[in-house]
């Protein structure tokens, strides 16, 4: 009997692909729709964002960078101060609506009503409040520097080949006078949350597809030459605004933003996806790649997304061989933290299939057993795994680097005391 | 009364000065100074010495050549002059390379915040601020020299503007000062008169070398270290409270 899956590769199916290997050794995450080479890259979205931004500057690729830090600013204080985070001092764009509006606000179609608010005896950008430790020491000079920043994120949009877009989150909070979205909810770092005025709004699968064709179709009018390389942050929320539970709201979040990636790709041949979000979050990594409190991303989790990543976009200079996405060195010990305790694996042969390599398992709790890990039963599948033995270049790669710049964490220091 | 003078190419005419003085006669009685140059100031914005037990190592290895440690061992002095903290051609020449300018002053370039400058400027002096607090709590006094301020010849003038560098001179200058004088470090100021009407210094107290565009020459160097004498007085004859603003 003939039918569509004959013909499926072993990356099709989930037992063959995800359910018989180790994390390190699953393999065929990502195959470009287009390649980088000779393009110039920008990258701007939720701050996971700066984790790839970060890595393509590395690299070696043609980064756009249209607002570059004055000589004589210690590197060590670039992003306090908003460089080096994104390809202009925009700050971290969580929404789809805050990416439409930014580029509405750098080419003078929208002018929100709401521009400064207040904090410190100075004023803050409601836009990117906390691009500076410091307030402004004046309404006139926080719009010098904003007029300055726009234009700088148009030339952004106009000279960019590839916009990399970390989509983030959908809590967006508004204005009720005209729809301008912040990052962060009045209140938080600079203005006075008014429910008069403000009013959050959590954005829809519709809403957040209809913000990002909006975005496509104008930035295309200025730029027809842009792709987009969009990517689905795998940080939960930090904190919800709505009644439910956070990680609740969190795969609400992640899925809706997934859904719509997954659509924009279906439907734009210049949309490329990239599943970082599916590499970390998803069970075939087992919780390992993130860090104590599961919400942000190990070193080890960007190292392997990006070794991945690389794989398919060569970096400059770096020759035409591919690189094996393999585990990354710097990832010596990939292990659940919360996943079943695993027995030791058993491979199921093969002369094709390398042997896996140890993984450390957490010790079971004194006085429990740990959890036996299935022993696969089915043949090792005929063709190569998907990861290989050899190792990528990880060059490019700070196994140690932990530093970007998150806004959101200082919601951690909201919400009623706890109980008890 | 043993006096160190330590720093970056100012030393220089203070140096010339001080030799001028011995040569005719005015050097002032019962200071006996050491002027010691490190180097140019262009790395004194860097981690450039460390702490050592009694004294500083130098460890910038161009520095070190001139003065492996702060204060040497003979003769032990009893005043440190710190010809340092307020140069503000380093950072000036950063900024205004990098083409930004800062927001209310005159120029043109994308626009920089004043607390971004400030900050800039005390990250530029921290090391230098830090040497001399060091030096301050092993009990030497410790004062600044403040060192001229913009000749018109300056090379960045030109392509930059006269008003656009006079207003960024003494924005950074300001700042300087600011966070010398919080750190209690006396300063050593410019003589009244020495800058004219435009806001440059007066010609005449440029280098004896026509291509030197902002460094002053011997006489004003004397100038600088006869201005010292008072508060040097002041300190030998006070040694209790020889840590206090002169």
């Amino acid at each position: 009997m003939s039918h569509p899956y004959n013909d499926q590769p072993d990356s099709a199916f989930w037992r063959r692909a995800i359910g018989d290997r180790m994390p390190h050794e699953i393999g065929d995450w990502y195959t470009k729709r287009f390649s980088l080479d000779g393009k110039r890259i920008a990258t701007a979205g939720s701050c996971f964002a700066q984790h790839l931004g970060r890595q393509l500057r590395n690299a070696g690729f043609d980064y756009v960078d249209c607002e570059l830090p004055p000589t004589g600013l210690p590197e060590s204080d670039y992003l306090d101060w908003g460089y080096k985070m994104y390809s202009a001092r925009y700050g971290n764009v969580y929404t789809s609506r805050q990416l439409v509006q930014l580029l509405d606000r750098a080419t003078g179609i929208f002018d929100p009503v709401e521009d400064y608010w207040e904090r410190d005896g100075g004023v803050v950008d409601p836009f990117r409040p906390t691009i500076e430790p410091e307030p402004f020491g004046s309404v006139e000079e926080l719009r010098a520097l904003r007029e300055d920043h726009l234009a700088a994120t148009a030339e952004v949009f106009r000279t960019a080949d590839v916009l990399v877009f970390t989509m983030g989150l959908t809590e967006a909070w508004l204005s009720k006078k005209d729809g301008a979205c912040f990052p962060l909810c009045p209140g938080t770092a600079g203005g006075t949350y008014d429910p008069d005025r403000h009013f959050l709004q959590n954005l829809g699968s519709a809403d957040v597809r209809a913000d990002m064709e909006a975005f496509l179709a104008k930035v295309r009018r200025i730029n027809p030459r842009l792709e987009i390389l969009l990517t689905v942050s795998p940080v939960s929320m930090m904190a919800t605004a709505t009644p439910q539970q956070v990680s609740v709201a969190t795969v609400y979040t992640k899925s809706v933003l997934r859904a719509v990636a997954g659509e924009l790709y279906a439907a734009h041949d210049h949309i490329d996806y990239f599943p970082s979000y599916d590499m970390v979050v998803g069970p075939a990594a087992r919780g390992a790649f993130f860090k104590e409190g599961m919400r942000e991303v190990a070193p080890e989790g960007v190292a392997y997304v990006m070794s991945h990543f690389l794989s398919e976009h060569r970096p400059p200079g770096a020759g035409e061989a591919p690189a094996a996405p393999v585990r990354p060195e710097a990832a010596p010990d990939i292990a659940p933290r919360m996943a079943p305790r695993q027995a030791p694996h058993q491979p199921s042969g093969g002369a094709d299939r390398p042997t896996p390599a140890p993984t450390t398992a957490p010790a079971a709790p004194q006085g429990q057993k740990p959890a036996a890990r299935p022993v696969p039963s089915r043949p090792a599948p005929a063709r190569p795994a998907p990861a290989r033995s050899a190792p990528v270049d990880l060059s490019g790669i700070d196994p140690d680097e932990d530093d970007i710049k998150c806004d959101e964490e200082l919601l951690n220091t909201f919400g009623k005391p706890g109980k008890g | 009364m043993q006096v160190l003078i330590v720093g970056d190419s100012h030393t220089g005419a203070l140096k010339r000065g001080h030799d001028l003085m011995v040569q005719d006669g005015t050097a002032p009685d019962g200071i006996t100074w050491r002027i010691q140059p490190l180097g140019p100031g262009k790395r004194m914005n860097t981690p450039f010495w460390k702490k050592a037990g009694d004294h500083a190592v130098i460890t910038d290895p161009q520095y070190g050549k001139m003065m492996p440690k702060l204060p040497p061992d003979d003769p032990r002095p009893d005043a440190i002059g710190l010809s340092m903290p307020m140069w503000n051609g380093r950072i000036m020449r950063m900024i205004l390379q990098s083409g930004y300018v800062v927001h209310g002053l005159p120029g043109q370039g994308h626009v920089m915040s004043r607390a971004l400058l400030r900050h800039m400027v005390l990250s530029d002096m921290k090391y230098i601020m830090a040497l001399g607090a060091y030096l301050g709590e092993l009990g030497y006094p410790v004062f600044a020299i403040e060192p001229p301020t913009l000749f018109r010849h300056w090379s960045y003038v030109r392509p930059f503007g006269a008003e656009t560098c006079l207003a960024l001179q003494a924005e950074v200058r300001a700042i300087q000062r600011a966070c010398v004088d919080e750190a209690g470090m006396p300063v050593i100021e410019l003589p009244e008169g020495c800058i004219l009407e435009d806001g440059f210094m007066d010609p005449q107290h440029r280098s004896e070398d026509p291509t030197d565009t902002h460094h002053v020459n011997a006489e004003f160097g004397a100038l600088m270290l006869k201005r010292a004498v008072p508060y040097l007085r002041r300190i030998a004859t006070a040694p209790a409270s020889r840590n206090a603003v002169g």
